[in-house]
């Protein structure tokens, strides 16, 4: 069944100008950041400075050098989330089954919306019609029957592409694309897979999965059955709910050298950081940091401190990180902060977290007995001294006729 | 058809009935209310397809027969009219009503393709008095889930007969509110709706009558002597209550229940300003509880007392939780029985067995 639905925003942020300004629509939009922060680099180009050879992540000099018409403006977060809140708003009028995945991409599951809506490349079509009329946004919808396929299915034609990919496709569509096209296969696992003379998706697919568990462990089995097409992860409307780590990082104007600098930075983000985790409700157990030199050598190292959401924790762990692994005079030219291992800082406790657990309990003991007999385990309660003198299995008989 | 019938009486069937008309549908017929004029009841009958009524209404009949009629004007004219009798006529596809000097003509449609509100009845389950229902009803609805997607079985209410007990249970997962009666009957479990139980509980008129409740397919029906109304069932389990409120108690409290109530409402109002979930924290001690949270507002701490037996313990719950709880014990004094920092806390009004409200904690870790 075609219900999974992967919506990505084409070139949002320079959209989100274009939608508020009017004049910009059909010009060459670029948003970048602040070079004189040395992080001048494009962020996102409109489709109409991408004809001029454009791409993300480019020096904003080159940019200039291929597009100097274009419109150069710096980041508006602000006006991101806004539009964001309200492109999510309208995915959520067709299915409450919406799970955000960045502030630009969202999938949907339309089962059962048939009847209100119609079929699924009809509800795509209704989701970009009203994209375009209510927020002037383009976008480009993936129709699949899982989470992978329509996510690759959205990436095939932009912008403004709607995209159906069946699990019969997956070999005309997907096996021909480079490797590191394949959703997951960033570009070191590209480097790697393509020593082992895995070039394409269709390599990775047709290679046998164990090779690719000894290489790359669980990673491996989940590109092996991605390049197949198959992935059984549901629509998670909360996924966006459970953070597992918040971290900031800085690109510092100039180079620091010292240690009262170094110190005054990692405060400032250890601070950033503690009041994220605090206003989420979490406390964390793993604290990060992330140093840069100038010659770009990059160093992350973590320490474990007692589960806390204080700015002071967060600090002294990161600050004893860095005595620890920088000399003090190596120029750095990025810091970064985070915790990991959030839980909740309270937790409504609930009556299926007991029930589940007991669940995967007997669920265990079931397959242990199955493999290696109904002796093989047994509650430590049933292990009295008159039961073990019986034959058999101590968790059954005797038990039952004790009662 | 033809009939005679007082206007207050049309007026309050039609406006119950209209509650269970489809908001959204596509049989426009469904939209309507159908009128059954036989022997000396006029029955008004609409449905959803997912929940349905009748409602019988005395009235001098003429002339026998059905129609369907789209309500909305007719309701809106009958409540401005002057107190008296109505007439009701119909013919060749339009109705005719009149009162007094006022003379209204509209279209009907045809009540063939009207579907059947409410299925045939054979014998009932069970059968109670309504007003007792009504109120096992009220003590336990709202710890029913509001929506849940993982679990829509539990915006249900669950109603079993089993070993001469009527059981009617709500839960969310983290709460549990369970009533029940000894009674007679043939033993059944079904979960329904609970907006149907909400439209039922606001459709049973006061009075001594008895309800019954009977079931068939995947429905359910509630019927007293001028209304019945069905509604599908919803299908899953429900954890096994009686087992899960069974608990070792570290510490045993006996409270005043208004007075325990007023101090968690007041804590409250503070609470709930925080993202944390309504949070307020119970410290246990020797014959008190002290009462606290805080949030951007402020902070709040009460001391209430109460007897107490047990350990001392601190332990932090949902305050709405609690609230609703409380608001359903009609007895002055209540029992909280609490299992320990990250275990439940059953609620039983002192010296009753049959009302049990179970609740579970916030587990705290400011500092792990």
């Amino acid at each position: 069944m075609l219900t999974i639905l992967h919506v990505d925003m084409n070139a949002f942020y320079a959209s989100c100008h274009q939608a508020v300004d009017p004049s910009l629509r059909g010009r060459p939009v670029i948003v970048a950041g602040d070079p004189k922060k040395r992080n001048g680099i494009v962020l996102t180009a409109s489709y109409e400075a991408r004809k001029f050879g454009v791409r993300t992540a480019m020096p904003l000099w080159e940019a200039k050098r291929l597009c100097p018409k274009a419109v150069f403006l710096k980041p508006d977060y602000r006006l991101y989330v806004e539009f964001s809140h309200r492109a999510m708003e309208i995915l959520k009028k067709f299915t409450p089954l919406v799970e955000v995945f960045s502030i630009d991409e969202a999938w949907l599951d339309v089962e059962g919306c048939e009847g209100l809506f119609g079929d699924a490349l009809t509800i795509a079509e209704k989701i970009q019609k009203s994209m375009m009329e209510e927020l002037s946004l383009p976008c480009s919808v993936g129709v699949s029957c899982n989470k992978l396929l329509s996510k690759m299915a959205s990436d095939m034609k932009k912008p403004m592409g709607i995209t159906v990919i069946t699990p019969d496709d997956v070999q005309n569509m997907l096996w021909p694309l480079p490797v590191e096209e394949l959703y997951g296969v960033g570009p070191r696992m590209a480097e790697h897979l393509k020593k082992m003379n895995i070039n394409t998706i269709g390599d990775l697919a047709r290679i046998p999965p164990e090779f690719l568990q000894a290489a790359f462990g669980v990673v491996g089995l989940r590109l092996h059955r991605w390049a197949n097409g198959i992935d059984d992860s549901p629509v998670d409307p909360h996924s966006a709910d459970k953070a597992k780590s918040m971290g900031h990082s800085v690109t510092l104007p100039q180079d620091i050298t010292t240690w009262e600098e170094a110190e005054a930075v990692l405060l400032s983000l250890s601070e950033q950081v503690g009041r994220r985790i605090r206003c989420g409700g979490y406390v964390g157990k793993v604290v990060t940091v992330t140093l840069r030199d100038s010659s770009f050598v990059t160093v992350t190292r973590s320490a474990t401190v007692p589960y806390t959401n204080l700015t002071e924790d967060i600090y002294r762990a990161a600050k004893k990180l860095l005595h620890s692994n920088w000399d003090g005079k190596t120029p750095l030219r990025l810091l970064g902060v985070s915790l990991s291992g959030l839980i909740k800082e309270f937790d409504q406790i609930s009556i299926f977290e007991a029930d589940e657990k007991k669940k995967r309990l007997d669920r265990v003991i079931d397959e242990i007995r199955e493999r290696f007999g109904d002796d093989a385990i047994f509650r430590a309660k049933l292990k009295s001294q008159d039961l073990l003198g019986q034959k058999g299995s101590p968790a059954l008989g005797p038990f039952t006729k004790r009662n | 058809m033809e009939f005679v019938i007082d206007k207050d009486e049309l007026l309050s069937g039609i406006s119950l009935a209209e509650r269970f008309i489809a908001g959204k549908t596509t049989m426009p017929i469904l939209s309507g209310v159908k009128f059954s004029a036989y022997g000396s009841t006029l029955e008004l009958s609409a449905t959803d397809l997912e929940m349905g009524i009748e409602c019988r209404l005395p009235a001098q009949i003429m002339e026998e027969g059905d129609i369907v009629i789209s309500t909305k004007a007719l309701s809106e004219i009958l409540r401005k009219l002057p107190k008296g009798q109505v007439l009701f006529k119909c013919e060749g596809g339009r109705v005719y009503v009149e009162s007094g000097d006022f003379h209204l003509t509209m279209p009907a449609l045809e009540s063939d393709d009207f579907p059947e509100a409410v299925p045939q009845q054979t014998s009932p389950l069970i059968k109670l008095p309504k007003e007792v229902f009504k109120n096992m009803v009220k003590q336990t609805i709202f710890a029913r889930a509001e929506d849940s997607i993982a679990r829509p079985v539990l915006t249900g209410e669950l109603l079993e007969l089993k070993e001469g007990k009527f059981h009617v249970v709500a839960l969310d997962g983290f709460r549990i509110a369970w009533r029940w009666e000894e009674l007679e009957g043939s033993d059944f479990s079904v979960v329904v709706p609970g907006k149907a139980l909400l439209e039922l509980t606001r459709a049973i008129s006061d009075g001594e009558d008895f309800l019954e409740i009977h079931t068939g397919g995947n429905r359910v029906v509630f019927r007293t002597e001028n209304t019945t109304i069905s509604s599908r069932l919803l299908e899953g389990k429900f954890i096994d209550y009686e087992q899960v409120v069974e608990i070792e108690p570290k510490v045993t409290a006996v409270a005043n229940t208004d007075l325990l109530l007023s101090s968690i409402e007041r804590a409250f109002v503070v609470a709930r300003e925080g993202s944390k979930n309504n949070l307020i924290k119970f410290n246990i001690e020797s014959n008190c509880i002290k009462i606290s949270t805080e949030s951007d507002i402020g902070s709040v701490y009460e001391k209430v007392d109460c007897d107490t037996a047990g350990e001392e313990l601190l332990v932090a719950f949902n305050a709405r939780f609690f609230i609703e709880a409380l608001k359903s014990v009609e007895k002055p004094e209540v029992e909280m029985k609490f299992a320990g920092e990250v275990g439940p806390c059953v609620i039983r009004p002192l010296g009753v067995e049959n009302h049990v409200n179970f609740i579970l904690p916030v587990r705290l870790r400011s500092d792990g």
